[in-house]
């Protein structure tokens, strides 16, 4: 509504009497008549300067009335007002008479600064007119205040007597319901009205003193109640797992009380299914996490893709974190994916924190093995990310800062006309350890410490989202990340080093969903983006010898994922789908190269002038197709055969050469299909038995298989997976999952010194590698989970497993391999505690990591260099044992949350052992301990 | 994926622990100090013997060759600070034979020497038969903790280079044009520290000394050379390499047109040091020096416990060598001959306190090859501690200087 002064009126001059007094007390005194004073002059209008809307009344709002209600108000000196009348009002009905009460009652509370005035007198003479201003006078002015009907009036439906009637009552209550913090609508939320039995004592038992009127809240969080009667009433407003909220609401005949509710949630809700198993489960192994759920397990730093390490199947990786070690596999036998696109790291400087936002994330889904068709090109595990779905209606955002990195998060939906709604997200994040890491090493390790380094890192998301028509969703998403290490020593007397490692990559993700009937979806996804390795080594820029190595490792990456999924019948879904990857491969070197064949080894190699530029390219295409079924044969059984082909085609383009010719252009190929098979039996309620078979290989790195430089006739690393679990509930809240595996490796590419023979020539050309590498894992993991309770949730995870591999085409033993832990045991536990804290602990102890030792060395007085003559048999390091502890507190606001923490690292200070380093002399060994007692705070706030 | 790279950030990140670990605390022997038993250095004289080309023919198609028997004198320069009695085994060994170190040969299970016949056979049993000998730790000599005697004498005759060449599968000898390298191998145990209880380690070294065809040799006949110039596609020089003040060494260095005769490599000749005036590493006199030297061979100081003595190393005239290589042009596959000029690996240790570079060269220390010799504060008046100075030509040249304090 609109309210403004009209043109002021001067109706009434109180002090006309007082002047015209005056003027006849004079004209006694003065034979000729002076001049007649000039009427009082307004100087300047009252001005409002406090007062309030009136109330819409809610009978005029429920008829949909409007109109203008003009007031003549009475301005005493002081600004007060001192009368009201009604002058105009929209009509003469009951309802125009509350349009005009209402604009009378805020009329009534109206401050003014009161108007002032000229009045006029006469000199001492008699006859000179003098006139005196800033008098505060009374005055009158008319007032018009307009009601109009906006949106939310609109959208109080206006029904007949008869829509009453059957109704059960006019509707008098009204509101929304939104949680605290996030502000989020909250569906199902339970209100009740407790109205008060008529004649029931009030000594009876409550539940027969009351009755109640209830309603849900819809997807929206509206409701809305009918029929209550007047009077103060106490209203609930409850939900599982938020605290129950109260208001006591005044009903009044003919007004409907409108409200909003910010509920807050309960602290223990956070937790709820830590390690959640998604809708109805057709994979084995599959464990999916959501971001919310696993914000908060020590040690991750509030990280939750880190979660991830605390699962069975995945082995501990060194000091932070980071590789991902799946069932005693090399890392890089996994793959990493976000959106189902190749992403070449996972995490930040091993592990530090992982390059996606955690506010970005939707869920991570971690395959130990026994994935499905969909993925390919890996041998042991899966880890894929999914990005946060923008079902926003309205825009949230987010800020942290820990003494590590600081990033932001925000989202907002966007309407222009008649448009679809474009969701938009943006995050970033930028480290700042090189500020603090040197200022810490010289606090610790003093400030002539030999080594520096200087890691900085950041990371970018953008999102667009929108559905442009019924049943169809289309995405953008662009992503990237950029992780820069300086290790540079000082302080070394002559020369010094230092080392450069840099790596980015950015992505460019289109994905258009489109439900082409019932049962029928489609999945379309293009994407493209750049991998960039480059490794710079030198002498760190001072005195010596001009000899800088740089490496660069470009990889452009293009695909198309196209999937299309049909449910043919309730016990029959078949999905299939392409997954096309092109990769270009290209690989600078600049480095010196002596070559002084057969000459007298040196201390340090002759390089100046010896610089050399060379390059390899080439691209590979792969062209992967899959096919799947999930068959339900009978309720309780689901099977999902597939199985997956692929051929891979490398070309290696022709390089120029230094002296001015070209390589030759080569070509290798390679092709496979791989039969996979998993099922779940729910042989009784609350057992599950589950199996999965599958054969699964990995593309050879191109260098390996280049005719040039390595063995073109290379087929691709196989492994053949068989997996076989059962998963009990113990209790309503507690489950055990434990599966047996085992995965046969073969057709491992191994280093080779033997020769072939060239046709037609008496030439022998070396073959480099071969598939003669052989391996194998057999393990058991357990998970026994404790799913959510009021005040605890938790699991703990044990793995047991041997992985060996032969990789020796002179030996025929197998070894274990250097990712073998035969124990690994996580627990977790997280509780809360009074005052809204949250007290979360990861207890973890695994087997150390195989380890050699140096047997000695021997001093080559030629090249001044201590020679190592030998290492002994691997020997395991102690066990790692580790407790790490988490306490944090959120501050939930009606319109914004904040959250501190401090997570402490290995809380009682143990020296776990990851390695070992020797003297020069390869004599004497000091362990290299892991990380010491380290306390990490953050702080984030979000909206 | 089809390309992965998993495993670099890992190694970063240790790195970067690992970097923190090991530059502040850990607490090893330092390289540049001695304290246990050491080995520092190994002379031989002389530092390089030619051979005939003719021995790339098998033995049963080359005319005689007239090379007398070669006499190479071994200098262990070994020293513990501790004292005591200590036990040496010096032997040689083949190019590759056995570890490393070549301690583990034996010359009775090696099917070339098997093949051996008299004389050739004795004469190569006594170049691979250990030579043990005791000796001592002088408490009253200079440099402080030298190791005596540690010397020994072996006969290079034309029996023990034919054994040297490498062979086939066969056992036949497939001559390369490149030198052969075969060591000399030092192992030394302190007696003394043993017998008293102290956990002791054997300390090894060795030290290649190049046998080298000398291609160019003009008493070679005529028609051998210009066949065996012509296989190897090179031109052979009639006139013997310039000297500096003919041509500069950065003009010289580079590709060359032809191989020109020369003689065996000789150790480079250290006459001394200046007593530099500053205690700053950075303004040391730059440059090979030469001239009358501050302080000669085994000169002997006293100063002050806590000071610091700034010195370069004097050269005599002529010792930086020049001389050639043969090297491969890895795009052309054509073998070349390149123009070198010897760069002097100055490596310095001491038996207390700290030299400011373990290494110092013209190319890798600005053109400064001195050190300062920061000694330690809390020395006794009386007491000696030494500064070695060991040069290495790269070629297999050496050349041990110490220098030795007395503390006032």
């Amino acid at each position: 509504m609109n309210r403004r002064p009209i043109v002021p009126l001067l109706l009434m001059l109180a002090a006309a009497g007082d002047a015209r007094a005056q003027l006849e007390q004079q004209q006694r005194v003065i034979d000729e008549p002076p001049p007649p004073l000039p009427a009082p002059r307004l100087e300047d209008p009252p001005e409002l300067v406090q007062g309030a809307d009136p109330v819409y009344p809610e009978a005029a709002r429920a008829v949909g009335r409007a109109g203008d209600v003009v007031l003549r108000i009475v301005i005493d000196g002081d600004g007060r007002v001192g009368r009201v009348d009604v002058v105009e009002k929209p009509g003469d009905d009951e309802i125009a008479n509350e349009l005009a009460y209402s604009a009378m009652g805020a009329a009534t509370n109206f401050v003014f600064l009161a108007a002032t005035f000229c009045t006029s007198k006469y000199g001492a003479d008699g006859y000179e007119i003098i006139e005196e201003c800033g008098q505060n006078k009374p005055v009158a002015i008319d007032y018009k205040t307009t009601f109009a009907l906006q949106e939310v009036v609109e959208q109080v439906a206006t029904e007949d007597a008869a829509v009453t009637a059957r109704e059960g009552g006019v509707l008098n209550f009204e509101g929304v319901v939104r949680e605290a913090g996030s502000k989020d609508a909250m569906a199902d939320v339970e209100v009740s009205v407790e109205v008060p039995k008529a004649g029931v004592p009030a000594d009876a038992p409550i539940d027969e003193r009351y009755e109640y009127i209830t309603a849900m809240t819809d997807d929206e969080g509206r409701f809305s109640l009918r029929g209550i009667p007047d009077g103060e009433h106490r209203v609930s407003y409850t939900l599982s797992n938020y605290e129950p909220s109260f208001s006591d609401e005044e009903f009044t005949p003919g007004d409907r009380t409108q409200v909003v509710i910010y509920l807050q949630p309960r602290q223990s809700n956070k937790f709820e299914t830590v390690i959640r198993r998604r809708r109805a489960q057709k994979d084995v192994a599959k464990i999916s996490l959501s971001r919310d759920e696993v914000k908060r397990v020590p040690g991750t730093f509030g990280d939750p893709i880190r979660v991830i390490e605390n699962l069975p199947g995945l082995a501990r990786a060194p000091f932070i974190g980071g590789a991902l070690i799946v069932r005693g596999a090399n890392p890089a036998d996994s793959g990493t994916y976000f959106d189902g696109v190749e992403i070449p790291i996972l995490y930040h400087f091993g592990g530090l924190t992982s390059v996606v936002n955690a506010e970005f994330l939707e869920d991570i889904a971690f395959f130990p093995g026994g994935f499905g068709a969909y993925y390919g090109r890996a041998t042991a595990g899966i880890v894929d990310v999914s990005s946060r779905k923008l079902k926003l209606r309205g825009c949230r955002g987010y800020a942290e800062a820990d003494l590590i990195d600081a990033g932001f998060f925000f989202a907002c939906p966007v309407k222009i006309g008649e448009l679809p709604t474009v969701t938009f997200a943006a995050a970033a994040r930028r480290s700042y350890i090189d500020a603090i890491l040197p200022v810490v090493l010289d606090t610790f390790l003093g400030t002539g410490q030999a080594i520096v380094a200087t890691p900085v890192y950041w990371d970018y998301q953008l999102k667009l989202e929108t559905s442009p028509l019924k049943d169809q969703n289309f995405s953008l998403f662009a992503f990237g990340s950029d992780d820069d290490l300086k290790v540079l020593s000082r302080n070394t007397g002559g020369g010094g080093f230092q080392i450069g490692y840099n790596t980015n990559f950015h992505r460019l993700v289109g994905r258009w969903t489109w439900d082409l009937a019932p049962g029928l979806k489609h999945m379309f996804q293009p994407y493209a983006g750049l991998t960039r390795v480059t490794i710079k080594a030198g002498n760190g820029g001072g005195p010596g010898p001009d000899a800088d190595v740089t490496i660069g490792i470009d990889t452009w990456n293009w695909g198309i994922r196209d999937e299309l999924q049909w449910t043919i019948t309730p016990n029959v879904l078949m999905r299939t789908g392409i997954d096309y990857l092109g990769q270009t491969f290209g690989t600078r070197f600049s480095i010196p190269l002596p070559l002084e064949i057969g000459s007298f080894p040196r201390v340090y190699p002759r390089v100046g002038g010896t610089q050399q530029d060379f390059e390899s390219n080439g691209m590979t295409n792969a062209v992967g197709a899959y096919i799947e079924a999930e068959l339900t044969p009978f309720e309780g059984l689901k099977i999902v055969p597939g199985a997956r082909l692929e051929s891979t085609l490398f070309t290696f383009l022709p390089n120029d050469l230094p002296d001015g010719t070209t390589s030759r252009a080569d070509e290798a190929s390679l092709f496979h299909i791989d039969p996979r098979l998993t099922a779940r039996w729910e042989v009784w309620p609350q057992t599950t038995l589950k199996g999965a078979a599958g054969v699964y290989r990995q593309t050879p790195e191109p260098q390996d298989i280049n005719p040039s430089s390595g063995n073109p006739n290379l087929l691709e690393p196989r492994a053949v997976q068989l997996i076989a679990g059962i998963e009990q509930g113990l209790t309503d809240k507690l489950n055990l999952d434990v599966q047996l595996y085992y995965t046969n490796r073969d057709l491992l590419v191994q280093s080779t010194d033997r020769v072939v023979s060239v046709a037609g020539s008496d030439q022998v050309d070396p073959v480099f590698f071969d598939n003669g590498g052989r391996g194998n894992t057999l393990g058991m993991e357990l998970l026994l989970r404790q799913e959510i309770t009021e005040y605890l949730y938790g699991w703990i995870a044990y793995t047991l497993s041997r992985t060996v591999v032969d990789l020796d085409e002179d030996d025929s033993s197998f070894s274990q391999t250097d990712f073998d832990q035969t124990h690994i045991l996580t627990v977790v536990a997280q509780t809360n505690l009074p005052y809204g804290f949250t007290l979360g602990a990861r207890f973890r102890v695994v087997s150390g990591n195989l380890q050699r030792f140096p047997l000695g060395s021997v001093h080559d007085l030629d090249t001044t260099n201590y020679r190592g003559v030998g290492q002994s048999t691997r020997e395991r390091l102690p066990f790692f044992h580790q407790l790490d502890v988490r306490l944090d507190r959120k501050w939930v606001f009606e319109q914004f949350s904040a959250t501190a923490y401090i997570d402490v690292l290995n809380v009682y200070n143990n020296t776990n052992i990851e390695g070992v380093i020797s003297d020069f002399r390869s004599r004497e060994v000091q362990a290299i301990p892991s990380l010491p007692f380290l306390p990490v705070f953050g702080m984030s706030a979000e909206f | 994926m089809l390309h992965r790279r998993h495993g670099l950030p890992l190694l970063v990140g240790s790195i970067v622990v690992a970097g923190s670990v090991g530059a502040g605390c850990v607490d090893f022997d330092i390289e540049e100090q001695f304290i246990d038993t050491r080995i520092l250095a190994m002379r031989t004289e002389p530092a390089e013997i030619m051979f005939s080309p003719l021995f790339l023919l098998p033995a049963s198609q080359r005319p005689p060759i007239p090379i007398a028997p070669i006499d190479v004198d071994v200098e262990v320069y070994a020293f513990d600070r501790r004292g005591g009695d200590v036990t040496m085994r010096l032997q040689m060994c083949p190019e590759g034979a056995g570890d490393q170190s070549c301690r583990l040969y034996d010359k009775t299970f090696d099917e070339d020497f098997a093949r051996l016949v008299e004389p050739a056979k004795s004469e190569v049993a006594a170049l691979l038969s250990p030579v043990e000998t005791q000796a001592a730790v002088d408490d009253a000599q200079q440099p402080v903790g030298r190791i005596t005697p540690t010397t020994a004498t072996y006969t290079i005759t034309s029996g023990a280079i034919d054994f040297f060449q490498p062979k086939n599968s066969a056992g036949v000898n497939t001559p390369s044009i490149f030198p052969l390298l075969p060591r000399f191998a030092v192992e030394l145990e302190n007696t003394t520290q043993k017998e008293a209880g102290a956990e002791v380690f054997k300390e090894r070294a060795f030290k290649r000394l190049p046998l080298s065809i000398d291609l160019a040799d003009p008493a070679l006949p005529a028609s051998f050379r210009n066949t065996l110039a012509n296989n190897l596609g090179i031109t052979l020089c009639d006139a013997p390499l310039p000297g500096p003040d003919e041509v500069a060494d950065d003009v010289f260095e580079g590709p060359a047109t032809c191989l020109a005769p020369r003689g065996p490599n000789v150790n480079p000749a250290v006459i001394g040091f200046r007593l530099e005036s500053t205690t700053d590493e950075l303004k040391l006199t730059q440059g090979m020096l030469e001239g009358e030297p501050d302080l000669r061979f085994n000169g002997l100081m006293r100063v002050s416990p806590g000071a610091s003595i700034s010195v370069t190393p004097m050269w005599a005239p002529g010792a930086v060598e020049r001389y050639q290589v043969i090297s491969f042009d890895i795009d052309t596959s054509l073998i070349t001959v390149q123009n070198r000029v010897e760069d002097m690996a100055c490596n310095w240790y001491a038996s207390r306190g700290l030299p400011s570079a373990g290494l110092t060269s013209l190319e890798f220390t600005d053109e400064r090859l001195g050190v300062v010799w920061n000694l330690p504060p809390d020395a006794v008046s009386g007491e000696r501690d030494t500064l070695v100075l060991v040069v290495l030509d790269q070629r297999g040249g050496t050349t041990v200087v110490p220098i030795t304090v007395e503390y006032r």
